[in-house]
């Protein structure tokens, strides 16, 4: 700090810049190392998924919009579709429902070896699909099958690789490429974060800067509401949510895990907010504002919001970190982000199968590994904040 | 004809307090029954230990608080229930300094900001005169123009109450409540900033109402004095006479309490004994008599009245005069 000591104002020199309270603020952020650590290593995460998944083919985008098991089934009723066979409400159900299985719990080059959509469709049902043909159906269909899933980016038959060459990180169950799905999926892990800190901050703001400011019946409700929502627990009541919100189609469910997110995280913020405010009213340039006629207006965005907004920043940036640790936890159950479109949380998810556990480490250590790497990063981004922002400091 | 400019009258002010959920809400009487007359251009100082309702009553007559009952009467005017619009048009002409440097001015503003806020709230001034305007009034109150550019912690203690002060003239009041400006800062600033308040006002023309728990101060600026004990004034009359004279048996033990320079004259009382009395409970009769050394019966049952025992010389005592 940089305090004149003496009073005589002639002894303070022109030459000394004013500085303001964020210019100061910067400065400090500059001199602390572990925040520059994590800025930059935050900065490197951002630019990494929104860069490298557009270095990837076309292709492999296109496993964005189903996964093998609706491809598979949807080629195959398509191909039979083609050949005018007729098919009944309760076959395509069953068919789809085999191929869900075969495709999440198989492994894809004993499916292919093993002829076992022979075993699972017996040779009546592929006789009645292709009725008149004579030639091996089981080979026919999988011919089929596998010309439509390359057409949509799934190479099954090169599925589970180990990191190589052509595929830096291996390739997952469905021949997907593991590191095209982690940086996609970190989008999506950080948009889920990015959004829910976004409502969480919104929420939290606006409702305990009205709690503080407006204070009397109005804040006591407002303190009720939050202890109230605060004292729900967070994951049955979340794991209640997204199930009831199945119906939501896949590539909105990153859009229930923000508003849950989001809803169920306001109130620790609203309250340091509305604390907040209450301690700035009772500071004298706050009533001084009152003495001098200045308007509501100006006294909410100019005194007041300012005086928070280092408090809401630092919150918004940890928020952030939680929100991703969330969203991994709730797709971790199968409960957030729905396959096929990726995230941090449903590629570990992966590991629940023991095999995949032991077996195939490639899958998924990296997005354990990502989401430690953007939690640790955010949260000392966001303490260098803190401290650089501390308006104690800058009396 | 002295002209008047601010007449309070019976003015209290009580503050609500709970304590504990089922219990009956009490009150703390901050300020309780306080009359007293102010004219243009003078400079009352208002004593009285810490927690006595000096800054409630200066708040109160600024009306950032409304009174919970009696009259202010400024300029011939009753301000005491006055509300928003009107309230706004005041503070054009009534204004308050405050005490702590630190937390009385936003330390994310600029001074520019600080000063010049209330000029364009109120209109006063336009975009253009408005920088010229502001490097005017902080020259005035001893900072220097280069200074508006500057936020709060780049100054020291006194040039920060020179920022208040400034802030306060803005708006070209008459009327300024200053309470305890120079507390907060070393005895050494204390009289420059006292020298230049003083300075102001005359240069403005200004009548103050200058609050403080020290003695000195209060005697170096203030023409009258008034001397509060626990919500209310209990003797109020000129500087000399106060310090001369002293009617009430509390203002004797304060002036007691002054380090005396000179030792042929005799103490005429020891230091005040025991605590100050609760706010909240406060005592039946002469609100003193729990600590007053002349205390009678009539004293635990009668409130003295407020009355001008000599010209000038207001004292709430029974016994004033006689003692
Ligand atoms: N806003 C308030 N709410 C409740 N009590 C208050 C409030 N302001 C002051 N008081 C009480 O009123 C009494 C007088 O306070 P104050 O006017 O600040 O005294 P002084 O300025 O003489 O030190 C104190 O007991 C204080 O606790
Ligand atoms: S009225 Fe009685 S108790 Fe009060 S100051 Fe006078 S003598 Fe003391
Ligand atoms: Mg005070």
């Amino acid at each position: 700090m940089s305090e004149i000591k003496n009073d005589q104002t002639t002894t303070t020199t022109p030459r000394l810049k004013p500085e303001g309270p964020w210019k100061i603020a910067w400065n400090r952020f500059k001199k602390n190392k572990v925040a520059l650590v994590g800025g930059t290593g935050f900065l490197l995460i951002v630019l990494g998924v929104i860069v490298i998944p557009m270095i990837f083919s076309f292709n492999l985008w296109r496993t964005m919009e189903l996964d093998a098991g609706t491809a598979i089934s949807s080629t195959v009723l398509d191909s039979l579709d083609e050949k005018g066979v007729e098919i009944d409400e309760e076959f395509e159900e069953t068919f789809f429902n085999r191929f869900d299985e075969v495709v999440r719990q198989s492994h894809f080059e004993d499916f292919i070896e093993q002829n076992e959509l022979d075993d699972l469709y017996t040779q009546e049902d592929i006789n009645q699909l292709f009725a008149g043909e004579a030639v091996g159906t089981g080979r026919i269909i999988r011919e089929t099958i596998f010309v439509n899933l390359r057409a949509h980016g799934f190479e099954l038959e090169n599925s589970d690789q180990p990191p190589s060459r052509e595929n830096w990180l291996g390739t997952d169950r469905q021949g997907r490429d593991v590191m095209f799905r982690l940086f996609y999926g970190g989008r999506i892990s950080l948009i889920v974060g990015l959004l829910s800190a976004t409502l969480t901050v919104s929420l939290g703001t606006v409702v305990g800067g009205v709690s503080g400011y407006y204070g009397g019946k109005l804040d006591a409700f407002l303190m009720r509401f939050a202890e109230i929502v605060q004292s729900i627990p967070l994951l049955p009541m979340m794991i209640s949510i997204s199930a009831a919100m199945r119906w939501v189609p896949s590539e909105r469910t990153l859009l229930v895990v923000v508003f849950v997110v989001g809803i169920l995280s306001w109130p620790g913020l609203a309250r340091v907010v509305r604390g907040q405010i209450l301690s700035l009213r009772e500071q004298e340039f706050m009533q001084a504002t009152e003495i001098l006629g200045i308007s509501d207006v100006s006294r909410i965005f100019r005194h007041l919001l300012p005086n928070v907004l280092a408090y809401i920043i630092v919150s918004a940036t940890l928020g952030m970190g939680g929100a991703i640790l969330l969203e991994a936890g709730l797709s971790f159950l199968g409960l957030g982000v729905q396959p096929p479109m990726p995230s941090w949380g449903n590629m570990i998810y992966l590991a629940n199968n023991s095999t995949v556990f032991r077996e195939y480490l490639w899958m998924w250590i990296p997005p354990g590994v990502m989401i430690m790497l953007t939690v640790v990063s955010v949260n000392l981004l966001g303490e260098g904040l803190r401290d650089a922002l501390d308006p104690k400091e800058i009396r | 004809m002295r002209e008047k400019i601010l007449e309070v009258k019976n003015v209290k002010k009580y503050f609500p307090v709970n304590i504990g959920l089922f219990k009956k809400p009490l009150q703390v009487k901050a300020v309780d029954d306080v009359s007293f007359t102010m004219y243009k251009g003078e400079t009352l100082g208002l004593v009285g230990e810490s927690g006595c309702g000096k800054s409630t009553l200066g708040r109160t007559i600024v009306r950032l608080y409304e009174p919970t009952a009696g009259q202010i009467i400024f300029k011939d005017q009753d301000i005491s229930t006055w509300k928003s619009h009107k309230l706004k048009k005041l503070r054009q002409e009534m204004q308050l300094i405050f005490q702590d440097p630190y937390s009385s001015l936003n330390p994310r503003m600029n001074v520019n900001s600080i000063v010049g806020e209330a000029m364009l709230a109120h209109k006063l001034v336009s975009k253009a005169e408005y920088e010229d305007r502001v490097v005017d009034i902080i020259e005035k109150c001893g900072l220097a123009s280069y200074h508006v550019n500057r936020y709060p912690h780049q100054f020291s203690g006194g040039q920060r109450q020179r920022i208040g002060v400034a802030r306060a003239l803005a708006l070209n009041p008459e009327f300024i409540v200053a309470d305890e400006p120079v507390s907060a800062l070393d005895v050494s600033v204390q009289s420059q900033v006292l020298n230049m308040m003083n300075g102001l006002k005359d240069e403005f023309g200004l009548s103050y109402l200058f609050i403080s728990h020290d003695l000195s101060v209060v005697k170096h600026i203030s023409d009258r004095i008034g001397v509060m004990y626990l919500g209310s004034i209990i003797e109020l009359t000129g500087k000399r006479k106060l310090y001369e004279n002293p009617l009430h048996p509390y203002t004797m033990a304060l002036m007691a309490a002054i380090p005396e320079p000179d030792p042929r004259k005799i103490k005429k009382m020891e230091a005040i004994k025991g605590e100050i009395p609760s706010n909240i409970n406060t005592p039946s009769g002469c609100k003193f008599h729990t600590r007053c050394p002349y205390v009678k019966d009539i004293c635990k049952e009668e409130v003295p009245e407020f009355r001008e025992l000599e010209k000038d010389h207001f004292v709430a005592c029974h016994f004033a005069g006689e003692i």
